[in-house]
C-alpha cells in the first residue's frame, strides 16, 4: 500500500532487523530493546524517535504483538514479542542480511587488502 | 497476499477510530521510557533534577513522537485528511458569515450549472440506450438555412443499398389515437421500419420487438410495441397485455411486446409511447416517392467514416429518378450525414445553441463566484498571516500547509456542491416545463445518473481548487518569523492579485450582461413584430375525427360549428387547417397552402385587402376559387390586379377572388410567407373569436364536443395568444435565464468589490488618519476610495468589452433585429456596471471619510 516508509529504513530494514533479532530472544519492552542494542555496541544507538514508530509499525504489520506486563522494577510496561509470522521473517531477514554483507565484503575486499 | 492486504487494511482502519485508545497506550509507553531513562541517569550519580531534565532532552518532543508513533498505524493520507477536514470545519465555524456566503454562492453557481447540464446532457449528449451508439448516423438535408431531417421513400430505397452502412432504419414520429373501452386519448407514436430494432440492437423487456415480417403491407396482424413507461402508466405494468388487442387510429393492433426501460425512441425530448411498423402508417405518403416524410438513421459499418458515408449517399442520391411532380428540386450536394449517437429531433436542434449559450453564461457566473471567493480567501489568509507564519516557524511542512488550506476550500466547494445538487434537483424540472410550453412537448429522462453525479463532483472539486489555490499559495510563499511576531499587512503582491480578481469578475459580468441584454432586446423586438393577424380573444380547438368519413364527417362538422357558435360569448367560429404561427402543412415551390372555412379572415383578424372572402358556398360546393396573400399578389401578379386571375394550385386551376394581408405562419423571425387560401368544409381545427377571455370558454367547448361526439378526442385546445407565445418559449427562457445569471453575476462582483474596499479601508485607517490630520477633507478621502472602485470597474469593462463582442458573435443566430455590436446596449451595460460598483464602493468610502484622525493615530 502507498504508505510512505519511515526515514532510515533501508532495503533490508536495519532497525527492523535489530528489533526482531532482540525479540527472537524473548519478549521485551521498548526501553529494554533500546538498552540491549546500546549495550551490544555504541554504534547501534537507536533514537527513541525511530524506535517507537518502528515497534508500532511492526505490530500493525502483524510481525510482532504486544501486551501489558510488569517490568523488572515493578512498573507497568508494554512487552513486545514475535508472532509466528515474525519468527519466519527474522530468519528470512537474517539470511538476506548475511547475503548482502557477504556481497559487499567481496566488493570492498580488494580495497582493504 | 490479498488476505494480508485485507487484514492490514482492517487493523489500520480500526486504528483510525481507536485513536484515543492508541494514544493513551503510546503516551504510557513513552512515560515508562522516560522514567527508566531518569532512573538510569540517577544510577550514574546524576542529581534527580538534572537526571529528569536529561531524560526529557533525550526523549525529545514527546507529543510529536506520539504523533509519529500513531502514524505507523494508519494510512497517513486518510488520517491527515480527516485531521484537515476537522481543522477546516473548525475554521469555518469560527467564521460563519464567510462560510455561509461562500457555500451559498457556490451552491447557486454549482446548482445552476448542474440544472442546465442535466437538460443539456439529456437532450444533447447522453448516448441512446442502444448497441454501439457511436456508429449511428442520421441522413439530413440542408434546405435554405435550415436542416431538414425528413427524407423521401426514394432516398430510403437508394440509401438502403449503400455498402458503407450495415443497415438503414426509417422511422416517423406521429401522434396516435388510442381507444380503450370507448375512451380515446393521444399517445406519441413511432412508426418504425421492420429492421429498426435489430439494427439498433434493442431487445424487448417483455414479448418481442418489431421484425421485418411485421413491417409488410400484407401483414394480416398489426403488431404494436409499448414503451416501458407507457406500459407502466396505462397498463399498470400488467404482463398479460401481450397478445391483447389495442385500437390505434381506429385500427386493431396486437400488443406484441414491451420495450426495455431506457428506450423511448430516437428523439430526446419527444418520447415514443407506442411503436408500430412503418407500413401501418395510414397515409398516402407511404407510396409517394417524392414527399419528405421519413427519418433515416443508419449504422456505419466498422471502419467506415461519416465522410465516406456522406460521399457514398450523395452519389447514390444523384441516381434517384426525379419525378416531375416533386415540389423541390433535388440537391444531392445538400445531403449531410451527421452523428446520431445521442439521438436527433426538433427539440435537440431548437435547444442546442440556447442550451450551449446558457451553459457558457452560467459557467462564467461560477467563475465569477470563484474569483470572488478567491479574493475573500486572500483577505482571510492575510488575516491569518500571523497564525500561518507561526506554524511554519514551528516546523509545519509547506506542502502539508498547502494541503490543509486547499482542504478548507474544497470543504466549502463540496458543501456548496451538495446544496447545489438539491437546487438543481428542484430547478431542472421547472426549466423543462418552461421549455415544454411551446410547440414542442418536451419530455426527457432526468433520472439521477452517473454522468450528472460525475459532473457535480468534478465541478465542485474544480471550483474548490480554482478559488483555493491562489490564496493558499500566497499564504505559504513569503513567510518570516518577524512577520509572525508583528501584526501582518496585506502585501502588495496579494493586493495586486485581489485587484486582478475584481477586474476579472467585472469583465465576466460584462460578457454575461451584454449577452442577456442583447437577448432581451431581441425578445422585445420579436414581441413587437406585427404577425399580420390579431392574436387576442381567439380560442383554437383541434380534433382528429379520422373515424368520420364522407357525409358523416360533413354533418359532424356542421354540428360542431353550430354548437360552438351557440356558446355565449362566441362572436365568430371558423375552421382551418393551419393556424397562423402554427406552421405550414403544405408548401409548394411558390407558396404555402392553407385550407380554411368561411369566416377565417374575420376570426383571425387578417385584413381583406381586395375582392371578397371565402364563403360557405365556396366550401360546400368545392368551387375552384382561392384567396391569396398580398405577397403572392405581388410576386405572381406584379403588373396587374390579381382578382379574376387563374392560379395553378397543385395542378388544379383556381380563380383568385380576393387578396388578404400577409400573416406569418412559420416564425416571427422570418417575413410572412406567400399564402394561398382554399375553401374547405370538413372537421379538423376550429377557431372561435370571443368577446371576453377565450380561456374561460375552454370548458364549454369540451362539453359541447363531448355531447356531439364522444369518440372524438381533443388533440389540442388553447388560445392563439398562447400559440404565438409558444413560438417564443426558447427566446424567453434563454433571455430571462441569461438576465438572471447577469444580475447574479453583478451582485457577486459587487459584493467582492465591497469586501475588498472595506478591507483596504480598515487596513489604511492609520494612513487615512494621517492624511486627514495633514488637511485632506472628507470629500477627498471619499473620492480616494471611490476612485479605486472606479478604476477597477473601468479596467474590467475595458477587458470585458472585447470578450463580450467575441462571445456574442457565437450566438448571432439567436438575435433578432439587434446588432451584436449595438453601441447603446454596450454603453448602457457599462454604465450600469459602473453605477453598481460605485454603490458597492460608497459604503466603505463613507466609512473612510468618517475616520477620526485623532482616534486613528492613537490606535497606530
Amino acid at each position: 500500500m502507498g504508505r510512505p516508509q519511515k526515514p532510515g529504513a533501508d532495503a533490508i530494514g536495519t532497525l527492523d532487523l535489530l528489533i526482531l533479532s532482540r525479540l527472537a530472544r524473548g519478549p521485551m519492552h521498548g526501553f529494554g530493546i533500546a538498552e540491549y542494542l546500546l549495550g551490544i555496541s555504541d554504534a547501534l544507538h537507536v533514537e527513541e524517535g525511530s524506535l517507537y514508530p518502528a515497534l508500532h509499525r511492526l505490530e500493525s504489520q502483524g510481525v510482532i504483538e504486544s501486551t501489558w506486563g510488569v517490568s523488572e522494577n515493578n512498573r507497568r510496561a508494554r512487552f513486545y514479542k514475535l508472532t509466528p509470522r515474525g519468527r519466519k521473517q527474522v530468519t528470512a531477514k537474517i539470511s538476506d542480511w548475511q547475503r548482502m554483507v557477504a556481497a559487499i565484503n567481496r566488493v570492498i575486499e580488494p580495497l582493504v587488502s | 497476499m490479498l488476505r494480508q492486504l485485507w487484514l492490514d487494511a482492517r487493523t489500520r482502519f480500526a486504528a483510525l477510530f481507536a485513536r484515543r485508545h492508541l494514544r493513551s497506550r503510546a503516551d504510557e509507553e513513552l512515560q515508562f521510557h522516560l522514567v527508566m531513562l531518569e532512573q538510569r541517569y540517577r544510577e550514574r550519580g546524576i542529581a534527580p533534577a538534572e537526571a529528569r531534565a536529561q531524560a526529557r532532552r533525550q526523549l525529545g518532543n514527546a507529543t510529536l513522537l506520539t504523533e509519529h508513533t500513531l502514524d505507523s498505524w494508519r494510512y497517513a493520507f486518510v488520517s491527515t485528511l480527516i485531521q484537515d477536514v476537522r481543522y477546516g470545519l473548525r475554521g469555518l465555524r469560527r467564521n460563519p458569515g464567510f462560510a455561509a456566503t461562500a457555500v451559498l454562492s457556490l451552491a447557486l453557481g454549482i446548482g445552476a450549472n448542474t440544472a442546465i447540464f442535466r437538460l443539456f446532457d439529456a437532450l444533447l449528449f447522453r448516448p441512446l440506450p442502444v448497441k454501439s451508439p457511436d456508429e449511428l448516423v442520421l441522413v439530413t438535408q440542408q434546405i435554405g438555412d435550415q436542416r431538414s431531417l425528413m427524407l423521401t421513400n426514394g432516398d430510403r430505397e437508394a440509401f438502403s443499398a449503400s455498402d458503407t452502412l450495415s443497415g438503414l432504419c426509417a422511422s416517423r414520429h406521429s401522434r396516435i389515437r388510442v381507444t380503450r373501452s370507448g375512451e380515446s386519448h393521444f399517445a406519441e407514436g413511432m412508426f418504425a421500419g421492420g429492421n429498426c430494432f435489430a439494427l439498433l440492437g434493442v431487445g424487448a423487456s417483455l414479448g418481442r420487438t418489431i421484425t421485418e415480417a411485421d413491417d409488410q403491407l400484407s401483414a394480416n396482424d398489426l403488431a404494436a410495441i409499448l414503451s416501458y413507461g407507457y406500459w407502466q402508466r396505462e397498463f399498470g405494468a400488467d404482463p398479460s397485455v401481450l397478445g391483447r388487442k389495442i385500437d390505434l387510429d381506429g385500427r386493431s393492433f396486437t400488443i406484441a411486446g414491451v420495450a426495455p426501460p431506457g428506450f423511448i425512441g430516437l428523439e430526446p425530448g419527444a418520447p415514443a409511447d407506442v411503436i408500430v411498423p412503418l407500413t401501418s402508417f395510414h397515409s398516402p405518403l407511404l407510396a409517394n416517392p417524392d414527399v419528405h416524410w421519413l427519418r433515416l438513421l443508419g449504422r456505419r459499418k466498422p471502419g467506415v467514416s461519416i465522410e465516406q458515408v456522406q460521399a457514398d449517399l450523395r452519389v447514390r442520391a444523384t441516381r434517384i429518378p426525379q419525378s416531375p411532380k416533386a415540389n423541390r428540386p433535388r440537391q444531392p450536394e445538400r445531403l449531410e450525414v451527421v452523428p446520431a449517437g445521442s439521438g436527433f429531433g426538433a427539440a435537440r436542434m431548437a435547444f442546442s445553441l440556447p442550451l450551449r449559450l446558457l451553459m457558457g453564461a452560467i459557467a462564467l457566473v461560477l467563475l465569477i463566484a470563484c474569483a470572488n471567493l478567491a479574493s475573500l480567501l486572500l483577505a482571510r489568509t492575510s488575516g491569518r498571516r500571523q497564525e500561518i507564519d507561526l506554524r511554519i516557524a514551528l516546523g509545519a511542512g509547506r506542502a502539508r500547509l498547502l494541503r490543509q488550506l486547499l482542504t478548507e476550500s474544497l470543504l466549502l466547494s463540496v458543501l456548496g456542491g451538495l446544496a447545489g445538487t438539491a437546487i438543481a434537483w428542484v430547478t431542472t424540472p421547472v426549466l423543462l416545463r418552461a421549455m415544454s410550453r411551446g410547440r414542442m412537448a418536451m419530455a426527457v429522462d432526468l433520472s439521477l445518473d452517473g454522468r450528472t453525479l460525475l459532473f457535480i463532483a468534478a465541478t465542485s472539486l474544480l471550483t474548490g481548487v480554482l478559488f483555493g489555490i491562489l490564496p493558499a499559495l500566497g499564504a505559504i510563499r513569503h513567510t518570516n518569523l518577524a512577520g509572525a511576531l508583528h501584526g501582518a499587512r496585506l502585501k502588495t503582491g496579494t493586493r495586486r492579485w485581489s485587484a486582478a480578481l475584481i477586474v476579472a469578475q467585472v469583465a465576466f459580468c460584462m460578457v454575461v450582461l451584454v449577452s442577456a441584454a442583447l437577448l432581451l432586446g431581441s425578445l422585445r423586438q420579436l414581441q413587437r413584430v406585427d404577425p399580420g393577424f390579431r392574436k387576442e380573444h381567439v380560442l383554437l380547438l383541434t380534433i382528429r375525427p379520422d373515424n368520420y368519413k364522407g357525409q358523416s364527417a360533413v354533418s359532424l362538422h356542421r354540428e360542431i360549428l353550430h354548437r360552438l357558435a351557440a356558446i355565449p360569448g362566441v362572436e365568430v367560429v371558423t375552421s382551418f387547417m393551419d393556424a397562423p404561427l402554427g406552421g405550414s402543412s403544405i408548401t409548394t415551390r411558390f407558396f404555402s397552402i392553407n385550407e380554411v372555412g368561411p369566416g377565417f379572415f374575420e376570426t383571425m383578424g387578417i385584413p381583406l385587402l381586395a375582392g371578397r372572402a371565402l364563403t360557405e358556398q365556396d366550401a360546400v360546393e368545392d368551387r375552384p376559387v382561392a384567396v391569396i396573400s398580398a405577397r403572392v399578389a405581388r410576386e405572381s401578379f406584379p403588373d396587374r390586379s390579381p382578382l379574376g386571375q387563374h392560379l395553378d394550385v397543385f395542378g388544379k386551376d383556381k380563380v383568385v377572388v380576393g387578396v388578404v394581408g400577409d400573416a406569418r405562419y412559420r416564425s416571427l423571425r422570418q417575413p410572412a410567407e406567400p399564402m394561398v387560401y382554399e375553401p374547405v368544409f370538413g372537421p379538423g381545427s376550429y377557431a372561435l373569436r370571443t368577446a371576453g377571455d377565450p380561456r374561460a370558454l375552454a370548458g364549454f367547448v369540451r362539453r359541447e364536443l363531448r355531447d356531439v361526439a364522444r369518440d372524438v378526442p381533443v388533440w389540442s385546445l388553447d388560445t392563439l395568444d398562447a400559440l404565438v407565445d409558444g413560438t417564443l418559449v426558447q427566446e424567453r427562457m434563454v433571455s430571462s435565464l441569461c438576465g438572471l445569471f447577469g444580475v447574479f453575476a453583478l451582485l457577486i462582483a459587487s459584493i467582492g468589490l465591497y469586501g475588498r474596499l472595506s478591507y483596504s479601508v480598515a487596513e489604511r485607517t492609520g494612513e487615512i488618519g494621517v492624511r486627514m490630520a495633514l488637511g485632506a477633507n472628507q470629500a477627498g478621502v471619499l473620492w480616494m476610495v471611490l476612485r479605486d472602485a472606479l478604476m477597477l470597474s473601468v479596467c474590467g469593462i475595458a477587458i470585458g468589452m472585447p470578450l463580450a463582442l467575441t462571445s456574442t458573435r457565437l450566438f448571432r443566430s439567436l438575435l433578432f433585429a439587434v446588432a451584436p455590436t449595438d453601441a447603446a446596449t454596450l454603453a448602457a451595460i457599462a454604465a450600469s456596471i459602473v453605477g453598481v460598483t460605485m454603490i458597492a464602493g460608497y459604503l466603505p468610502a463613507r466609512r473612510a471619510a468618517s475616520v477620526d484622525p485623532v482616534v486613528a493615530l492613537r490606535a497606530e
